[in-house]
């Protein structure tokens, strides 16, 4: 137990990205191979990550500290808890996927793009394990890079204007972050102690002013990155332009940094403010889902379709997340989960149809279940997962996020549930539009079904789907516990307004500020 | 009258800038003596850094934290020890760039040698200064072989253009730097940070305001703050990048400590009013900085604007008017110099014999035509934007941490949000590198060892301050807190 297994995963992608950059870049296959080889490191590792892990446990455990800046008080310092573990093992498992996926989608500077995506990983890796506020800063902003190199290297038409967007737009937000960290740090060490130790910030004395306006910092940063209406316009021309691995990461990890942050950050630092917040977040959720859902529709694109119902989908995660209730967090921490699973599937089945048509407009499909019938089941049964059928995996997530939402507020679980039909006429239209009706296009006639490498990269994903749709309990049982934490934390804190559990006595006097 | 007398303390104090002192003019008699004998550049380039290394082992050796030599006017101290270090790295960084760009845009080696230690001694002086006459000194020994460095083209319009508006601008500065000195001393009755210090309670109020607001004009001159740096873009361009770069870290350097000095030491009692006047420049400085440089095309004017936007960011850092902001100062000058040299360093890699390379689409597809260097640039250019874990990145934090320390919370928003928008800029740099193919024939680069040395250096030292910046950091901090 006392290998560093959460450094081991971290920094195996970025060593064996550096390793991959002295192989030969010709033939291709060459860094191909070896860039899957390596992506199942980490990804074993994560298994055993996931072995060791306690599931009673609800605080972080597995904890590595090393002193790194003392004159900071900054740590090197990793954890891992409900919240973070199985977003690190999709991380890891989406990595090798999408290394399958974009083995002919890629095309030129192949060992680039190959070292990009471990980086990548690398970062996402570090922001998920890091207890430390530098150090989650650190990879927050770190990911952000090899993001926008694949944007601008491999990306479409508008690549330049989508990259520069992106990055700009998320600095904004981290910009205010790093900020209110400082200020909050600086607090903190009025007590005599300096320290980004994320566990002791936990119990800064801040002033309701100062703990307001520090959540707000922190939630900017962070709704940029879920992305929350009206913060979410970088999504589509980042996932329009950017190539299919690209697509995935982003809306498989990326995305979920978001909400991750809130639980790890927002909501224990500032429990006050952040209850205070609840309004705004759930309405800005709620008006999500629906704007999402709306948007969503009439997409000609069928990436900027997915697009647009990520950003209705993220809407109910967040929506999870601030039920302040057992079942409604863990399901909106489930939620991330299948969000990245679904939509990765997604992105990763329109890149193999547009790898073969160079086409992604839903209009010019149609008719093609019996051209490519492996392709077609597959793209359903993700398409059934997105929507939330009984049976996969974004059903268990909804429902208990709408349970969840129905005990604290249930006008906001009645509106976000019309997201779920909206997300099901979308959804089918497109399916029905792309894979059913005549074939009109005589192009599509002799397109060739998915090759068995593209079957095999789909595959763990549409198994989740199934496994989390009928049996979630493995899964749910090791989040509960942390949320159960953060839920008690909240409580010592006097942030009992939207708490379920003390919900019904309504004449609870409320603590101002502690 | 202050006692001036010749110590151990004295010799001490003197024997950094005496040492490059007696080593350019070693220079300039090797050039007399042996006119014809035209052994290449590497011997006065490794003759210069002998001296550098000597300047830098005294200092280091001259360390104190005693009482100041020469009556208390000139100290040795560890703000002092700092900043020589910062400008012997400087320097150094810029002699290696000159190694093969002096020849290759035909200037007498030597000359370029001897001109940057003389420069090199008045910043040294300035570091130290701890009176107004010290440093006024400091100033015009620093400035003199400056202006004759940008110059130093004689055939080239553009270099003769960036010396004469240096010059004349320069002149004015001074000007108004003696009005300030004069108006101080009329006041208080002394030169000395310390006498002015005490005398402050007393001294008519409208001389001493009217003082400060002269030595911050000559100062911010000498900085390149806006309004006063409508030189800096026009210099930095036609003066040749060697000695660019030396101006925008070097003599930069030194007039930013010798302002931080001044005013956190001499004027601390006068906080208050100073800092507002600060707080307003820097917020000037860096936006404007920063979003003309949005709008340039070419790779030494960008940079010249980006180099303003950081003298902002080092204006708010002494706007906080704390020690801790003094130590936040010589953190980033340090940083700075190791990721802006790199910068200047590949911009001369990139360039080409008799047509020196300037436009950005110059850098189309460095990355595919040079991965190391294209490599390089990249991290010296995130390490500016702030772009963690790279030393701009600590730097800007613990600006940022003094800032907020001293309730000054907007003006790092404000600083924050510029860092942002220099990303835009930065940014493009990059995408000309990495993500656009070559536009025009490049032809193989020659074989530059002594420049790819400074990369490499530079190189270093911004990855590894980035990561490991304790050192460095508690040793700025220290400084200043060791001060008053």
């Amino acid at each position: 137990m006392d290998l560093p297994i959460l450094s081991l995963i971290t920094f195996s992608p970025l060593v064996l990205g550096l390793v991959l950059l002295f192989l030969p870049s010709e033939p291709v296959t060459i860094p191909q191979r070896a860039a899957f080889v390596f992506s199942l490191i980490p990804f074993a590792l994560s298994l055993l990550m996931l072995n060791a892990f306690d599931p009673a446990v609800g605080e972080l455990q597995m904890i590595e500290t090393v002193s790194w800046m003392p004159s900071l008080g900054i740590y090197y310092s990793l954890g891992v808890d409900g919240f973070s573990l199985w977003l690190i093992v999709l991380t890891t498992l989406l990595t090798p996927v999408v290394i399958l996926g974009s083995w002919t989608d890629i095309r030129h500077r192949v060992k680039e793009f190959l070292f990009f995506m471990l980086v990548l990983e690398w970062g996402m890796l570090g922001a998920l394990v890091a207890v430390d506020l530098f150090l989650f800063f650190m990879f927050w902003e770190l990911m952000l890079f090899p993001m926008a190199f694949v944007l601008g290297i491999w990306g479409g038409p508008r690549r330049y204007y989508a990259m520069v967007k992106f990055v700009l737009y998320t600095m904004a937000g981290s910009a205010l972050m790093m900020v209110a960290m400082l200020y909050l740090v600086l607090a903190h060490a009025k007590s005599g102690v300096m320290t980004f130790d994320i566990v002791t910030l936990y119990d800064t004395v801040l002033t309701h002013r100062e703990e307001t306006l520090l959540f707000w910092a922190f939630a900017l940063a962070f709704f940029i990155k879920v992305p929350m209406f009206p913060f979410h316009t970088w999504l589509p021309d980042a996932h329009t332009e950017a190539p299919t691995g690209g697509s995935v990461d982003l809306a498989g990890i990326l995305l979920k940094m978001g909400g991750y942050a809130f639980l790890r950050f927002a909501i224990p630092l500032f429990p006050l403010a952040a209850q205070e917040a609840f309004p705004i977040v759930i309405g800005l959720s709620v008006v999500g889902i629906v704007y999402g859902a709306m948007v969503a529709y009439p997409q000609p694109d069928m990436k900027r379709l997915v697009a647009y119902s990520s950003v209705s989908h993220m809407g109910f995660v967040m929506l999870g997340l601030y039920a302040f209730d057992v079942t409604g967090m863990t399901g909106g921490i489930l939620q991330m989960v299948n969000h990245g699973l679904t939509t990765g599937g997604l992105f990763l089945l329109i890149g193999f149809i547009y790898d073969r048509t160079h086409t992604r407009q839903i209009a010019e499909y149609g008719g093609i279940w019996a051209v490519v019938p492996t392709f077609s089941v597959l793209f359903l049964i993700v398409t059934m997962g997105s929507i939330g059928l009984p049976g996969t995996n974004s059903f268990v997530g909804e429902f208990m996020i709408l349970i969840g939402m129905f005990r604290v507020h249930p006008w906001a679980a009645v509106i976000a549930t019309t997201g779920v039909i909206l997300g099901a006429a979308y959804m089918l239209t497109m399916y029905k539009h792309v894979v059913f009706g005549p074939l009109k296009n005589p192009a599509l006639e002799t397109l060739t079904d998915l090759s068995p490498r593209e079957v095999l990269s789909v595959l763990p994903i549409v198994v989740l789907i199934f496994w989390i749709g009928v049996y979630p309990k493995p899964f749910l049982n090791r989040i509960e516990p942390t949320v159960e934490v953060l839920l008690g934390r909240l409580e010592r804190a006097g942030a009992t307004r939207y708490l379920a559990e003390v919900a019904e006595p309504k004449d609870t006097p409320r603590v101002a500020a502690r | 009258m202050i006692d001036i007398g010749f110590g151990t303390a004295e010799a001490w104090a003197i024997a950094p800038f005496t040492i490059v002192t007696v080593f350019a003019i070693g220079i300039l008699l090797y050039e007399t003596f042996f006119p014809d004998n035209d052994r290449g550049v590497e011997l006065p380039f490794w003759f210069s850094i002998l001296g550098l290394c000597g300047a830098a082992i005294a200092s280091l050796l001259a360390w104190t934290d005693g009482p100041a030599a020469y009556g208390g006017t000139f100290s040795t101290d560890g703000v002092a020890v700092f900043t020589n270090m910062v400008c012997i790295l400087a320097a150094g960084l810029s002699l290696m760039m000159g190694v093969h760009y002096m020849d290759l845009i035909g200037v007498k080696a030597r000359e370029f040698h001897s001109l940057v230690l003389f420069t090199l001694a008045g910043m040294m002086i300035m570091g130290g200064a701890r009176d107004l006459i010290v440093l006024f000194l400091g100033i015009e020994v620093m400035s003199l072989p400056a202006y004759v460095l940008a110059g130093i083209r004689r055939q080239d319009e553009k270099s003769g253009e960036a010396a004469l508006k240096y010059f004349l601008l320069g002149a004015f500065a001074t000007s108004f730097l003696l009005y300030g000195i004069a108006l101080l001393y009329g006041a208080t009755g002394t030169t000395a940070y310390a006498g002015i210090s005490a005398a402050l309670g007393e001294a008519p109020r409208i001389a001493v305001l009217a003082g400060i607001g002269m030595l911050i004009v000559a100062l911010g001159f000498k900085v390149g703050v806006v309004p006063f740096h409508f030189w800096a873009p026009d210099v930095y361009q036609g003066a040749p990048t060697a000695v660019t770069a030396l101006m925008a870290v070097g003599v930069k350097a030194a007039a930013v400590v010798g302002t931080a000095r001044l005013l956190l030491t001499g004027l601390e009692g006068m906080h208050a009013e100073w800092s507002a006047v600060l707080w307003w420049l820097a917020v000037a400085t860096m936006t404007l900085g920063n979003v003309v440089a949005i709008a340039q095309n070419n790779v030494k004017r960008m940079p010249a604007y980006s180099s303003v936007a950081h003298a902002g960011y080092l204006f708010a850092a002494i706007a906080a008017g704390t020690p801790r902001g003094g130590g936040a100062v010589l953190f980033y000058l340090l940083v700075y110099a190791f990721m802006n040299l790199g910068a200047f360093a590949v911009v001369i890699a990139v360039g080409r014999k008799d047509e020196p390379n300037e436009l950005l689409s110059d850098f189309a597809g460095l990355g595919s035509r040079r991965p190391l260097l294209g490599g390089a640039m990249v991290l010296f250019l995130l390490s500016l934007m702030g772009i963690p874990p790279l030393a701009g990145f600590v730097g800007k934090l613990y600006i940022i941490e003094a800032l907020v320390d001293s309730q000054q919370v907007w003006l790092s928003v404000i600083l924050i949000l510029n860092s942002v928008v220099s990303g835009y800029y930065y940014l493009r740099v990059i995408i000309e590198m990495f993500m656009r193919d070559a536009t025009a024939e490049h032809p193989e680069p020659e074989a530059q060892p002594y420049l790819m040395l400074c990369v490499f250096v530079a190189l270093v030292g911004t990855v590894f301050l980035g990561l490991f910046p304790d050192l460095a950091l508690d040793a700025a901090r220290d400084s200043f807190a060791a001060l008053r």
